[in-house]
């Protein structure tokens, strides 16, 4: 009889292969750990000729394998070792041939901040799942704002940044500083109270808060809840420009923009005034090659009333006209808004003589136009008619046919 | 709060006429009229643009909580006066 330790599975009981198992300890481990934070001391750290780090993370109690591979650990700031407290942040994954698993680390920073680290995970988490940072909250920052609120020290290198850009980039922008403590004991309540002055006040079209780069302890007053809310609910939009490029605060979550760096806060902030006046300019252009084409069709529309008729008299006008138009065009272009009205009058003027060579007021002034029948060719010659010819007569309210009774031209010619 | 400030509502109004124009939507009267405000406009930008505030301001609050704006003092230009 076999003993208890023998024993072999029941008829029924599934028997699972090396593989279904490993494969199934990988969905499990991987999808239960998603990217994450750990902290640990470095050991067996091997920086292999390919380029790739491998290393060990472990506290008293257990071990973790771990891999940083090249293109991920050519961006670190500082050279690992074994001893090395870190925080690592990245995802496990399972090697099934070797059933094996380790920690892919993305990126790595020197520790002794993880209690601080794992601080800010969870407050951070705990007010994105309030929707604290929800997209829909952030406030539109204006295009061209006219008044700037800097909230920061009054002495630090990034009220000067701030400053400094602003003018240069848009320097019809009035810039506004509210002294307030960034760092310090003092500091979250200030902050706070710089930013409710800010509402009170109400006259800032945007605010930018913020401080020079730090340590994460210096940055601290913006990971902490009540400077986060604060950014969060103030009415004025808010522009966080909080630390260095790399490292983001809670507050710069909460921001309705978040800025690298004060100087690039004021960037966002102001338009470029170059940039501005090339698009005034641009636009000041389009609406004189628009006028112009305006005036082109004026004038298009005399030339047609110079070809349709004939008419002795009002064909100077309208040559005149055309030349009138012309000068006027160039100069509706050339205007400047003093000198518009002058245009203006001139074109009014224009426009009246317009009316006079307009076919229903010539003829409403007594001329009339005749055509011979029946094909109706307009007569412009004594040489089209004869004695006997039959034409048409247009006056402002009709045409009456007549005939040709006899012939005369004009004195010194015979015929 | 999504006041808007003169110079934005000012470049709206001129880019829409100048679209207007450029669409010949307009009369000849009309026209006139988009034109003429449009350069009105467009000077008027250039200056708003040429425009620079001099003072950098400070706020800060009296013992009442009233806000209270005054000259910032730059640390090292201080004003002479």
């Amino acid at each position: 009889m076999a003993t208890l330790g023998e024993a072999g599975p029941h008829e029924n009981e599934r028997v699972y292969t090396v593989s279904e198992v490993t494969a199934r300890i990988k969905v499990v481990v991987e999808s239960s750990l998603p990217v994450f934070w750990v902290e640990g001391e470095i050991s067996n750290f091997v920086h292999h000729r390919s380029g790739h780090m491998y290393f060990t993370l472990k506290d008293a109690k257990s071990q973790l394998p771990c891999v940083m591979f090249r293109s991920r650990n050519t961006l670190l700031r500082f050279l690992p070792e074994n001893g090395m407290r870190v925080v690592a942040w990245g995802r496990i994954r399972v090697y099934e041939p070797g059933g094996r698993y380790q920690l892919y680390v993305e990126r790595m920073k020197p520790g002794g901040v993880g209690a601080l680290a794992v601080a800010f995970e969870r407050l951070k988490r705990r007010l994105e799942a309030e929707g604290l940072f929800d997209p829909a909250r952030k406030k539109p920052i204006p295009r061209f704002p006219g008044t700037v609120a800097v909230v920061t020290s009054p002495t630090g290198a990034a009220v000067h940044d701030v400053v400094r850009v602003i003018r240069s980039r848009y320097p019809a922008a009035r810039i506004v500083v509210v002294p307030t403590q960034v760092q310090g004991s003092g500091a979250v309540d200030d902050i706070v109270r710089a930013l409710g002055l800010v509402d009170r006040w109400g006259e800032a079209d945007v605010a930018i808060v913020g401080r020079g780069g730090g340590s994460l302890e210096d940055l601290g007053a913006f990971n902490e809840e009540k400077v986060v809310r604060a950014i969060a609910e103030a009415e004025t939009p808010i522009v966080s420009a909080v630390g260095h490029e790399i490292d983001f605060t809670i507050s710069d979550f909460a921001a309705d923009v978040r800025a690298a760096t004060p100087s690039n806060a004021a960037e966002l902030v102001v338009p470029d005034r170059a940039e501005l006046s090339r698009a005034v300019g641009s636009l000041r252009t389009r609406l004189v090659n628009a006028i112009r084409r305006h005036m082109r069709r004026l004038q298009d529309r005399l030339t047609a009333y110079r070809y349709a008729y004939g008419l002795r008299a009002p064909r100077d006008l309208v040559e005149r006209l055309a030349v009138r138009l012309d000068e006027l065009t160039g100069r509706l272009a050339a205007a400047v808004t003093s000198r518009l009205s002058s245009a203006r009058a001139e074109l009014a003027r224009a426009k009246a003589e317009l009316r006079l060579v307009d076919p229903s007021h010539i003829l409403a002034r007594g001329f009339a136009t005749v055509s011979l029948l029946p094909e109706l060719v307009t007569v412009r010659s004594v040489a089209q008619v004869e004695a006997g010819s039959e034409v048409r007569v247009r006056v402002s309210d009709g045409a009456f046919d007549c005939t040709v009774r006899s012939v005369r031209e004009a004195a010194g010619r015979n015929r | 709060m999504t006041k808007k400030s003169t110079f934005e509502k000012d470049m709206q109004r001129l880019e829409e006429l100048v679209r207007k124009l450029e669409q010949e939507e307009l009369g000849l009267e009309e026209s006139l009229q988009a034109f003429e405000e449009g350069m009105r406009l467009a000077g008027a930008l250039s200056k708003l643009l040429e425009k620079a505030e001099e003072r950098v301001l400070k706020l800060t609050e009296n013992a009442e909580g009233k806000p209270v704006l005054e000259t910032f003092d730059d640390d090292g230009e201080k004003e002479n006066e």
